[in-house]
């Protein structure tokens, strides 16, 4: 019963933002997504439909070494995001660092403020193929050091897009005409984690032409995951559609293995205190 | 305030069934019926020696006809009278509040910008009595009684006990010694100035507590009042001369009752009671809700008139106060229905279909939730009434509880219920979204006139509709004001995220159209929710120099904003979310308040000119006693259009039922002309604001005189400015 959330929410997103004016089924599919009882928590399949992907605070990791544990060992696996998709090279960020929108609106990396305590990236990408292009996905999971700088995160982001626009991502992208919806859980709709934000807008590489660019931000508890997707030339709208669907699919899984380690007790416990590159900062 | 019925009395009075006793006196006794249609009124009968006096029959009857013609707000209309009657009766609007006498007894004086108010309304209310042809005869602290939306008279002119002129034989004068005019005290016939002296009396009772002549025995009254100076105490400035000059000996110096309006022309306060000080508008409130426990006594029990009718109990009480509880499916939800008031008189073989109205519990929606029900049964009353009509119809109403499984029972009885033919609501944002998908799947079709996302039309694209604009738009629309207005200056834009998600919506398009079309300089703040970093960013804010401000959130943070903003001195233009408009913004944030504006398309009809406006405005106060609340403008026409169309549904032979699919196609296509607007919709079923006509359907109220003002439609502040520059 927990899959339907997912493929509602972001219809609804899709549907009404995109401005299609056909009507989706009642009874979403719930076919390919995860299942909210598939943690190792036995209360998981008992628990009510109405219930949002979260992570309780005493369960979220609580040092820097933690929580770069934590994210390091989640698994996201590029099919995760449809069929096709694979690892970019490079692969992951220094999870010391993370992507701050400056005054000027320009993306740039950053050490990691003191509250958070770890931030990875991790980039895929849909190859070109049959005439359409390329289509690149970027997932971040980030730790905040406690709830309330994980809403104030929230809250930036939402800020971000007021802000700026048109922000310049790297040299050569992008993105404009952004445009957010935010639900938080407890206002009721149908909702994926604590709090879901969904922007989409438009992106531009160095002259070419305009695609769909979609972001999409979960929280849950103390911990953030957002993705992005930069679509490439050649999809209908349909097509496009699919794209962000299948990368909230995929963000959802990643939500749902937050959750279940949460659930199961292990989110801290069991976290080797590896110590990677710039852990310690 | 009340007595049970005694064992004399009787159960019913033409078409009021009695409730209970209001008072007594020597003319009769004072009672409190309802209406069939479960309206409260208050029921005077006659007994004893005027009832069998035919001058007294002939200048009752005179009279009551008299007071039918009065028609203004302040004054407690008529409902009925028989004056051919054996007890002579008249009944009018029940008004639950306290009288002037009661509250200043409670709470000391009223302050004197309350007493201005008080002032100007009690001589609109004079002004009409004396231009149907009346004199009141009996103007003072008891006959005036206190609502919210501003006072009442009561108990004028008619059925008083003697002729025009003298004392009676027991020496007590007409009228009540310590508020009679000195021509009455000698003798004399009550005039039109008479009333404007007793009316000085009652201003200064208020303002200072005591009567302007002292109180003691009534010859002791009438003596001071004929020669003595009034006693007025610290009443200061503009109103103690306006006082001064009622209380004059010649009742030719006095002002009349259009002179005293004119010189205190605040206008009418609005329904939040914000006129009042806070200890006696709770007063007022507590009345209020008093009057909503009187029991419907059910006539079978109380005809014999041996069976003492005085206690129903508590539990018969709860019942018969129109809460019947249901228990909901296997969810274990609960949903409260209200009974169904109106009991159309059912012709012969005449099918009866029923309205629903889906509200929800809870303070956030108890205004829309009252002010949707009220409009359903004032639209299915009007039909009830129409002679010709083939059918009636009934109001049914479920409330769920604000959240989707309650939502989704409350549409599930509806759409069970066979005889039920649409839907008003639901009034709430996540019971719009989740009960649309179970009104969609039984092709029941719905209105919703206080909603604005729109996501409904995902799981109910056929039968779900409406009326309001999207958050969104109404945030675009708060730029469109600052530009006829000619406030475009830097703005500081806060979002904070406790008031829900229609602040991003909102915020979203105040940010985007002040920079893009307006081109003006804009800071946008998104707050967090439970961090209370609003404080924060308002101080962020001016300390970059905003010139404007707009705080989209909850009601407590606004107000603690406009706090912050006048602690500030800051006096650039303020914005406040649209759902603000009619809460209790102007009575919390006080002086603070005041110039905040707030765009929406709720309209206040009784602002309005148009013959529409002041029809449907004057039903509602024959109906309700008050102006329409906000929001009722909008659920009325819901209603209306809902039924409209429902008629053109319903197939002209007998037997043959209406198709409930039908309506949501034809509903789709209307155009609707309602109050203060055009109904159409749009691909999505919503509000269509494709056209030029929003412009005129959007309304800007402001903060002012601690309470919503309309200022006016954009399209009428925009003539304005066009005609000025």
């Amino acid at each position: 019963m927990a899959g339907w959330r997912p493929v509602l929410a972001v219809a609804a997103g899709t549907l009404l933002l995109a401005g299609c004016s056909s009507g989706s089924g009642d009874e979403p599919k719930a076919e390919g997504t995860p299942k909210k009882s598939s943690g190792a928590s036995p209360s998981a399949s008992a628990s009510p439909v109405n219930e949002p992907y979260t992570l309780a605070e005493d369960r979220a990791p609580r040092t820097r070494a933690e929580a770069v544990a934590f994210v390091r060992e989640l698994t996201v696996r590029p099919d995760y995001f449809g069929t096709g998709y694979r690892k970019r090279d490079p692969f992951e960020s220094d999870p010391a660092e993370w992507a701050v929108l400056g005054e000027d609106c320009l993306w740039r990396r950053e050490g990691l403020p003191d509250t958070v305590l770890a931030s990875l990236t991790r980039m895929y990408e849909l190859p070109a193929k049959g005439g359409k292009g390329p289509v690149y996905v970027s997932l971040t999971v980030t730790v905040h050091q406690d709830v309330v700088s994980a809403r104030r995160d929230m809250a930036g982001s939402l800020e971000e897009a007021l802000r700026c626009p048109e922000q310049q991502l790297n040299a050569t992208d992008r993105v404009r005409g952004l445009y957010s919806q935010a639900d938080a859980f407890t206002g009721g709709r149908t909702v994926i984690s604590d709090d879901d934000l969904t922007e989409r807008g438009n992106w531009v590489a160095d002259g070419g032409k305009a695609h769909p660019f979609d972001w999409y931000k979960f929280r849950m508890g103390p911990v953030t995951v957002a993705a992005t997707a930069r679509h490439g030339s050649g999809r209908t709208e349909a097509e496009d559609s699919t794209v962000t669907t299948d990368m909230a699919k995929g963000m959802t899984f990643v939500a749902a293995s937050i959750d279940s380690r949460g659930k199961a007790g292990d989110a801290s416990a069991t976290a080797e205190p590896t110590e990677p590159k710039g852990a310690g900062q | 305030m009340s007595e049970p019925l005694r064992s004399s009395d009787p159960s019913r009075i033409a078409g009021f069934r009695l409730l209970r006793r209001l008072g007594a006196g020597g003319m009769g006794v004072v009672y409190l019926g309802r209406t069939d249609s479960g309206a409260l009124a208050a029921v005077k009968v006659i007994r004893g020696e005027g009832a069998g006096d035919d001058g007294f029959r002939a200048r009752f009857a005179r009279e009551v006809e008299l007071a039918r013609r009065v028609d203004r707000p302040w004054v407690v209309p008529v409902l009925d009278a028989d004056a051919e009657a054996r007890e002579p009766w008249l009944a009018t609007v029940f008004v639950p509040g306290p009288s002037v006498a009661e509250a200043v007894a409670a709470h000391g004086p009223l302050p004197s910008q309350a007493v201005r108010v008080l002032g100007g309304l009690l001589a609109q209310a004079l002004d009409a009595v004396h231009t149907a042809g009346l004199v009141h005869r009996d103007v003072k602290p008891g006959n005036v009684l206190l609502a919210l939306d501003g006072p009442r008279l009561i108990d004028f002119g008619i059925a008083r006990a003697t002729d025009d002129t003298a004392l009676t034989a027991s020496g007590l004068v007409v009228g009540t010694p310590g508020f009679l005019a000195p021509e009455q005290a000698e003798g004399q016939p009550a005039t039109s100035a008479s009333d404007l002296f007793a009316l000085g009396c009652v201003l200064a009772y208020a303002s200072t507590g005591t009567p302007p002549f002292g109180t003691g025995a009534p010859d002791a009254l009438v003596y001071r009042t004929v020669h003595d100076e009034p006693e007025l105490g610290d009443v200061e400035g503009e109103l103690r001369s306006l006082v001064e000059r009622c209380l004059a000996k010649d009742p030719a110096a006095r002002p009349t009752a259009d002179d005293v309006r004119g010189l205190l022309a605040d206008d009418a306060p609005d329904a939040s009671g914000g006129w009042l000080p806070d200890s006696v508008a709770r007063m007022v409130a507590a009345r209020s809700a008093e009057s909503l426990a009187f029991p419907d006594v059910e006539p079978t029990v109380v005809d014999d008139p041996a069976v003492p009718t005085g206690h129903p109990g508590r539990r018969r009480l709860l019942l018969a106060g129109g809460a019947l509880l249901l228990a909901g499916g296997g969810t274990g939800a609960a949903v409260w229905a209200s009974g169904d008031d109106e009991k159309p008189s059912t012709g012969v073989g005449r099918p009866v279909y029923v309205l629903g109205v889906h509200t929800t519990t809870g303070t956030a929606e108890a205004a829309v939730s009252r002010a949707s029900e009220r409009a359903a049964r004032l639209a299915v009353a009007q039909h009830n009434a129409t002679p010709k009509r083939s059918y009636d119809l009934k109001v049914k109403v479920l409330a769920d509880r604000g959240d989707a499984d309650t939502a989704r029972e409350v549409a599930r009885t509806f759409t069970a219920d066979r005889d039920v033919v649409a839907v008003l609501g639901p009034v709430a944002e996540l019971p719009m979204q989740r009960a649309a998908a179970v009104y969609g799947a039984a092709g029941l079709t719905h209105v919703s006139s206080s909603t604005g996302q729109q996501d409904y039309f995902l799981t109910s694209p056929k039968t779900s509709f409406q009326s309001g604009p999207a958050h969104a738009a109404l945030g675009g629309w708060i730029g469109l004001h600052a530009y006829i207005t000619q406030q475009v200056v830097p703005a500081g834009v806060v979002i904070d995220r406790a008031g829900g998600s229609a602040m991003q919506d909102e915020g979203t398009q105040v940010v985007g159209n002040w920079r893009n079309i307006l081109k003006s300089e804009v800071v946008p703040r998104v707050v967090a929710e439970d961090t209370d970093d609003g404080p924060k960013a308002v101080r962020e804010l001016l300390a970059a120099g905003v010139k404007a401000f707009v705080y989209l959130g909850a009601l407590d943070a606004t107000v603690r904003t406009a706090r912050s903003l006048a602690a500030a001195r800051f006096t650039g233009p303020r914005w406040m979310q649209h759902q603000l408009y009619g809460s209790d913004f102007p009575r919390l944030a006080g002086a603070a308040g005041e110039g905040w504006y707030v765009v929406t398309d709720a309209a206040d009809p009784s602002v309005l000119t148009t013959k529409r406006a002041k029809d449907f405005t004057a039903a509602w106060r024959k109906r309700y006693g008050s102006t329409p609340e906000p929001y009722a403008t909008e659920a009325y026409d819901s209603a209306g259009m809902l039924l409209a169309e429902f008629a053109r549904t319903v197939p002209a032979g007998a037997r043959r039922r209406p198709v409930r699919a039908d309506l949501a196609v034809r509903l789709a296509k209307v155009k609707y002309q309602g109050i203060a607007r055009t109904y159409a919709f749009g691909d999505f079923h919503q509000y269509d604001n494709s056209s030029t006509g929003w412009a005129d359907e959007t309304f800007v109220h402001e903060v002012r005189g601690g309470r919503f003002r309309q200022l006016g439609s954009l399209g009428d502040l925009n003539r304005a400015a066009q005609s000025q520059g």
